[in-house]
C-alpha cells in the first residue's frame, strides 16, 4: 500500500476542504465588508491595508505549498510531473511578487526604472511558467508528442509579446496612456494579453475536463484573468464610460476575485494532493459502483 | 426418453447426424463402430484422488469450486466430457473423431455405468478450461506432424503471415498443449501445456524439448459459436482496458492508476473473478462458461473505470479517452463489444 494511513489524520481530507472553503468565504466576506466601509467613510487605515495584504498573501503561499506537495507525488518521468512543476514554479514566482510588492520599501534595489520593478519581473516569470503548465496539459490531453514541446511554446510567448507591442504602439498613436512611459504601457498591456491567453486556455481545459477534480486548479487562473481584465479596463480608461455603481461593482469583483483565485487554486491543489496521497480513502473519489 | 445427438457417419464430406436414445446409445458404444482419433485432454496430469469419480466427481467440483472436467470413456473409444468452471457444471460434449458435439447435462449424467470403460476427473486452471471449451467447439482444419524446431517455426511464421485466428493442439510423447492464436500471434494469456511436471501456462522452451515429432491439430473457430465470441470478447475487453489504463496513467500519473487498479481488483474480488489489474496491464485468467457472464463482468469493470475517470478527469475527457482507445482495438473486437453494447457511451456520464 502506497497510501498513508488515514486514521492518523484528525480530520478527513473532505472535512479539511470544507473548513478551508468556510475560512475562504469568511475572509472574502471580511474583504467585502471592508470595501463597503471604506466606500462609505472614504478612509483607508494602514492596518486595514496590511490585513488585506495578509488575506491575499496567506492563500498565495498556501497554494504554492500545496502545489509543491502535489508535484512531489509524481515521479520525474511522469507526464503530469512537468505540468504541476511548471504550475508550482509559476505560483512561487507570484508569491515572490506579492511579498516584494507588499513590502517594496524593504527592497530598495527592486526598482529597475521608475515604472518597472522586480515585482513585474516575478509576475512575468510567473505567467511564463503557468502558461507552460497549461501548454503541457494541452499537449498531454491531445496526445501531442513531446518533440513539439518548449520551442512551440516559446513561439507562442513571442506572439504574445508581439501582440502587446502592436497594441502599445496603437495605444500611443491613439493618444492614450499619457503620462506613462513606453515600458510601463507595454507591461500594462502585456498583462491582459497574457491573461486572455492563459484565461482562454484555462477555460478551454476546464470545458474539456468538465467537473473533473484534475482541472480545478485551472479555475484559479480564470479568476486571475477576470481580475486583470477589470484592471486593464480601468487602466485603458474604460471607467470613464460606465456609471459609478458599475465601477463599484467591478472594483468589488476585482477585489474579491484576486484572493479568491489563490484560494481556489490552493484548495483544489490540496484536493488533488489528498486524492493522490490517500486514494479512494480520501473520500474525494466515489467508490466504484458495485453491480 | 432421453436423446443424445451423434455424428454417425461422414460420407463423402457429408455429416449424418442422428438422435439416439440413451438405451440405444448403450448398444451403440458396445458395437464395433469405428470411433477413433479420440480426444484425450492433458494425459500427463493425474486424476483427482477421489473414489468412484463417476459418482463423486460432481460433488467434488461443486464443493471445491474448481475448474476441470469429467471424462467418461466408452468401451468403443468414444467419450463424453462435462466441463466445470469454478465448481459450476457448464457444457457437456460427446467426442468423436476429434470433434465435440454438444449434449445436455442430464444426458451426460444419464450415461449408463456399464457402457463405460473408464471415468476420469481432472482439475485444471481456468485458462485450460476455456481452451478446452474452444477445442470442443472448433472444427479441425489441419492435422500434421511437426518434426523439428525449424518446421514448427515455419508453421508459426505462416500463421503470422496469414494473420490466422484459431486453436492449436500439440501432442507428443511428453506434452499435450492447447494454444490460442489471435490474428497470427500466439497469445501468452491462452497457453496451457500438460507436461510430466504438471500443467504450465507458458509455451515450453523449445531448446530443452527434444520430443519431436509433434502431432499438430489446428482448429478453426466458427464465428457464430459462443465459445469463439467469448474469446473475441475477452481479447477485445482486455485490449481496450489495457489501452484505457495506459492513457489514463499518462494523464494522471502512476499513483492514481494504482488507486484505479485497487478499486477494480476490489470489484472483482467478491465475484471471485480471476481478473487482475496491475499497473496498466489486465490479466484475465477467469473462465466464464457463458458469454453473458463474461459480458456482465466486463461491463461492471468498464463502469467502475468510467465512474472513477469521470470524477478525476471529467466526463468529456473520459468520453474522449474511451473513444480514442476504442478506435485503437481490432475491428473484430470492436464489433463484438458494440454488439453487446460495451461501447464508450455506456461508460461515461
Amino acid at each position: 500500500m502506497n497510501n498513508l494511513d488515514m486514521s492518523k489524520l484528525r480530520l478527513s481530507p473532505r472535512q479539511i476542504l470544507w473548513v478551508s472553503y468556510a475560512v475562504a468565504f469568511i475572509l472574502l466576506g471580511f474583504l467585502a465588508w471592508q470595501y463597503f466601509v471604506t466606500l462609505r467613510t472614504q478612509a483607508e487605515s494602514f492596518w486595514t491595508n496590511r490585513l488585506v495584504t495578509i488575506i491575499i498573501l496567506v492563500p498565495a503561499v498556501s497554494a504554492a505549498i500545496t502545489g509543491t506537495l502535489l508535484t512531489r507525488q509524481f515521479g520525474k518521468g511522469e507526464s503530469p510531473h512537468r505540468i504541476w512543476l511548471a504550475f508550482t514554479i509559476g505560483l512561487w514566482f507570484w508569491v515572490a511578487g506579492e511579498i516584494i510588492g507588499s513590502n517594496i520599501d524593504f527592497f530598495p534595489g527592486a526598482a529597475f526604472t521608475s515604472d518597472i520593478n522586480l515585482v513585474d519581473l516575478f509576475w512575468l516569470l510567473g505567467y511564463f511558467f503557468l502558461g507552460l503548465s497549461l501548454y503541457f496539459q494541452i499537449l498531454l490531453v491531445y496526445g501531442i508528442q513531446k518533440k513539439q514541446g518548449v520551442p512551440l511554446y516559446l513561439g507562442m510567448v513571442a506572439l504574445a509579446l508581439l501582440v502587446a507591442l502592436v497594441l502599445t504602439n496603437l495605444t500611443i498613436k491613439a493618444g492614450r496612456g499619457e503620462g506613462s512611459s513606453w515600458a510601463l504601457l507595454f507591461v500594462t498591456i502585456l498583462y491582459p494579453v497574457l491573461d486572455v491567453m492563459a484565461g482562454a486556455t484555462a477555460i478551454w481545459l476546464s470545458i474539456l475536463f468538465g467537473r473533473g477534480q484534475w482541472s480545478r486548479p485551472w479555475w484559479g487562473l480564470i479568476l486571475f484573468a477576470v481580475t486583470d481584465g477589470i484592471d486593464a479596463f480601468y487602466r485603458s480608461g474604460g471607467y470613464n464610460f460606465i456609471p459609478a455603481w458599475f465601477q463599484n461593482t467591478l472594483d468589488l469583483t476585482s477585489l474579491l476575485a484576486y484572493p479568491a483565485s489563490y484560494m481556489v487554486a490552493g484548495i483544489t491543489l490540496f484536493a488533488n494532493y489528498c486524492i493522490l496521497q490517500y486514494g479512494a480513502d480520501s473520500g474525494l473519489l466515489m467508490p466504484a459502483k458495485r453491480s | 426418453m432421453m436423446f443424445v445427438t451423434c455424428i454417425l457417419q461422414m460420407c463423402g464430406g457429408r455429416v449424418i447426424v442422428q438422435k439416439y436414445s440413451v438405451r440405444n446409445l448403450k448398444s451403440l458404444v458396445k458395437s464395433n463402430y469405428p470411433f477413433h482419433v479420440m480426444k484425450y485432454l492433458f494425459p500427463q496430469i493425474g486424476d483427482l484422488p477421489i473414489d468412484n469419480p463417476a459418482q463423486n466427481a460432481e460433488g467434488y467440483f461443486r464443493s471445491a469450486k474448481v475448474t476441470g472436467l469429467i471424462e467418461k470413456q466408452f468401451h468403443a473409444g468414444q467419450s463424453a466430457v462435462l466441463l466445470y468452471a469454478g465448481g459450476v457444471p457448464g457444457m457437456a460434449y460427446l467426442l468423436e473423431n476429434g470433434q465435440g458435439k454438444s449434449m445436455a447435462l442430464a444426458e451426460f449424467s444419464a450415461i449408463p455405468q456399464e457402457s463405460l470403460r473408464n471415468v476420469r476427473a481432472i482439475k485444471f486452471p481456468d485458462i485450460a478450461g476455456r481452451l478446452a471449451l474452444l477445442s470442443f467447439e472448433s472444427a479441425l482444419k489441419l492435422n500434421s506432424t511437426i518434426t523439428d524446431d525449424a518446421v514448427w517455426r515455419e508453421q508459426v511464421n505462416q500463421w503470422k503471415r496469414d494473420q490466422w485466428t484459431g486453436l492449436v493442439e500439440i501432442k507428443s510423447e511428453t506434452l499435450h498443449g492447447l494454444v490460442l492464436l489471435w490474428q497470427g500471434e500466439l497469445q501468452e494469456s491462452d497457453i496451457i501445456f500438460s507436461t510430466p511436471l504438471g500443467l504450465v501456462t507458458a509455451f515450453p522452451h523449445l531448446d530443452t524439448l527434444r520430443d519431436f515429432p509433434w502431432n499438430l491439430l489446428a482448429y478453426s473457430l466458427p464465428a457464430s459459436d459462443q465459445a469463439y465470441q467469448y474469446a473475441v470478447l475477452r481479447h477485445g475487453s482486455m485490449h481496450w482496458m489495457n489501452r484505457i489504463l495506459s492513457r489514463y496513467q499518462e494523464l494522471v500519473g502512476h499513483k492514481l492508476l494504482q488507486t484505479m487498479d485497487r478499486e477494480l481488483n476490489q470489484q472483482a474480488q467478491p465475484w471471485s473473478w480471476k481478473i487482475l489489474f496491475n499497473e496498466s496491464q489486465v490479466l484475465d485468467s477467469h473462465f466464464f462458461i457463458y458469454l453473458n457472464e463474461a459480458e456482465q463482468a466486463y461491463r461492471a469493470l468498464f463502469m467502475s473505470m468510467g465512474s472513477q475517470m469521470n470524477i478525476v478527469i471529467g466526463n468529456i475527457l473520459t468520453q474522449r479517452l474511451l473513444n480514442e482507445t476504442f478506435e485503437q482495438i481490432h475491428p473484430d473486437e470492436r464489433a463484438i463489444l458494440q454488439s453487446l453494447r460495451l461501447v464508450p457511451a455506456a461508460f461515461s456520464e
